[in-house]
């Protein structure tokens, strides 16, 4: 039941704009797989590339090593939910959920069998008789999800489906989302620009940028060792900082240094930078604290059970393990390191 | 307060406007002929239904309202089918040069009517469709046929093009997408578009005396302005004959008025 999805060299062009360049991604099959990055990257039309509702320029899109040229979204059997929900509003939840299963022409005692049991999954049993307007936010959400689960589909594509919630509801369908993909054991594929949302859910991430995936791995593994310094400061809070040559010691890269792996010391120290706290930031169970150090600004993160950080005006020795320092070409901004 | 009565004022002024030659229309419809043949501007002496009896039983126009209502409802009907599937496709299918395509629909609807009566009624004699209702529908549904267009291009436009989408991941074709889930949320504008057409194939004159000669197929416009005779215009049956012609307009815009304000208002915010 699981799908694995595979694009090859997926080009998209909107008159002379590119939207994508020459895209390859490796989606496993039951894994939940995040496209993360900044608004314009080209994330939301691959997912929809992915999904059929556009046509790549150039390239193909294998569904279990299936090519699906061709195929309308209902025939590649994927469910989309979207960032707008997009639910009939002429029609009351029962028939938003049972309208996948119509169209599908499924026996009425079927299709009510599963709009049941996906709405009791979704705890929208006593929902099932209103129409969307009279629902709130996160209810309609869960009817988004609800059209989406109630096929069955080999894959589950959602657009930003989060996006539009307030930030508690957000965190709690955020959590729900993951127990889904868990129980239903499909394939998910999330597009995202909060790179939080994608750490936090996701087997596996691919950060986008200017219409091309930059890396693609485990978000772990993706943090710590990011291929890219536009993907070493997209992902993680606050951004990596990125420090000229003379941080990293060798000519033509920049230095890129996660704000976690940077020590404040007290002045004088030789084995560090020199610096002056410039502004310190608290965010409860951490401090960010921004120095200025030669006219370049690094930010440090320290622990709040570390005790309060040093005040602003303060002079400080900033202290880089060599093993945290990751080098990147300073053209290409291409891991060299 | 002032401006309470100022606006009082101004919003009576301008109903007085509007309403007064219907008012008027009203109350000669009501007075004995005889009264009105001697001074058609009079208040009314007594009350009379006797040009409404003479309009209904000296002349065919129980015959005459039937073609009327057959021909806008028809010619609405037509309208819209078309109207509607054009205006999908303008604002939600991949179509090469959309836009081009409206821009022209705008610009035959400047048209002057009077420069395509020759040849449509040239058409209609070709077609042996003289003084028939279809000789009429025809020309009314493709007159209406660029406004109704433009108004429900307005009302699918402002609809989230998710939604589109969404019926499509769920299996729809383009035509399922248009009748299950993009016509209901777009009713307001179809009733709109409708009442327009109604209006406009109701009332329409150019044509309809053109292309009918007998009771047959004319219609209420052009057998009200047949009553005048040549010694005598008999103002009383015309008073009762527009009286009665306005009364389906009446009823269909009451009914369905807020969709009308809506629907003229569409395109420049959300319907």
């Amino acid at each position: 039941m699981t799908t694995g999805i595979r694009l090859e060299g997926i080009t998209k062009r909107f008159g002379s704009a590119v939207a994508l360049e020459r895209v390859d991604l490796e989606i496993e099959p039951g894994s939940f797989t995040t496209l993360v990055g900044p608004s314009g990257c080209g994330k939301s039309t691959l997912l929809n590339v992915i999904a059929g509702l556009e046509e790549p320029t150039s390239g193909r899109v294998f569904f279990d090593g299936e090519p699906a040229e061709g195929k309308g979204p209902a025939e590649r059997d994927v469910a989309f939910v979207f960032q707008s929900y997009a639910l009939y509003p002429h029609l009351t939840v029962y028939e938003n959920l049972a309208f996948p299963l119509r169209m599908a022409k499924r026996p009425r005692a079927e299709i009510d069998a599963r709009v049941r049991e996906t709405a009791e999954k979704l705890e929208l049993g006593p929902l099932l008789g209103r129409k969307p307007r009279a629902l709130s936010g996160g209810q309609q959400q869960r009817v988004a999800l609800g059209r989406a689960m109630v096929r069955r589909p080999k894959a589950f594509l959602l657009d930003e489906p989060l996006s539009n919630l307030d930030a508690t509801l957000r965190l709690a369908m955020r959590a729900e989302l993951k127990r889904l993909h868990r129980e239903i054991g499909a394939t998910f594929v999330f597009v995202t620009h909060d790179q939080t949302e994608a750490m936090s859910l996701s087997d596996s991430i691919a950060v986008m940028n200017g219409g091309r995936i930059l890396q693609h791995g485990d978000p772990l593994g993706v943090w710590r060792d990011p291929d890219d310094v536009f993907v070493g400061r997209f992902i993680g809070s606050p951004p990596m900082n990125v420090l000229p040559a003379r941080f990293s010691g060798r000519e033509g890269t920049v230095a890129g240094v996660r704000p976690q792996d940077v020590r404040l010391a007290p002045p004088g120290r030789a084995d560090g930078h020199s610096g002056t706290v410039t502004l310190v930031e608290p965010l409860g169970p951490e401090f960010h604290v921004r120095v200025d150090s030669g006219g370049e600004e690094i930010v440090a993160v320290t622990a709040a059970a570390d005790g309060a950080p040093p005040e602003a005006g303060s002079a400080v020795t900033l202290v880089i393990a060599a093993g945290a320092i990751r080098l990147f070409d300073e053209k290409t901004g291409r891991r060299v390191v | 307060m002032k401006r309470a009565i100022l606006l009082g004022a101004g919003l009576f002024l301008v109903l007085a406007f509007c309403l007064g030659p219907y008012v008027w229309l009203l109350i000669t419809s009501l007075r004995p002929p005889a009264e009105v043949a001697a001074d058609p501007a009079a208040l009314p002496a007594a009350l009379s239904l006797e040009s409404f009896r003479a309009v209904f039983s000296e002349r065919p126009f129980f015959r005459i309202v039937g073609n009327s209502l057959l021909v806008a409802i028809l010619s609405t009907a037509l309208c819209l089918a078309a109207a509607t599937a054009a205006a999908f496709a303008l604002a939600r299918l991949p179509v090469p040069g959309n836009r081009a395509v409206l821009a022209l629909l705008l610009s035959v609807s400047m048209l002057p009517p009077v420069a395509s009566v020759g040849p449509v009624y040239l058409a209609a004699s070709a077609l042996g469709l003289r003084d028939t209702a279809a000789a009429l529908v025809m020309p009314y549904a493709a007159l209406s046929l660029p406004l109704a267009t433009w108004i429900l291009h307005g009302f699918f436009r402002d609809l989230p093009a998710d939604l589109h989408r969404a019926a499509k991941v769920d299996g729809c074709t383009p035509l399922q997408a248009l009748r299950k889930v993009l016509l209901p949320p777009v009713a307001p504008g179809i009733a709109a578009a409708a009442i327009l057409t109604f209006i406009f194939s109701w009332n329409e004159f150019l044509f309809a005396l053109s292309l009918t000669s007998t009771d047959r197929s004319r219609t209420v416009p052009v057998e009200i302005a047949l009553f005048a005779g040549v010694h005598e215009v008999p103002w009383g049956e015309i008073a009762a004959a527009s009286v009665v012609a306005t009364l389906p307009i009446l009823l269909v815009v009451a009914a369905l008025d807020r969709f009308l304000v809506r629907g003229l208002l569409a395109g420049s915010g959300k319907g």
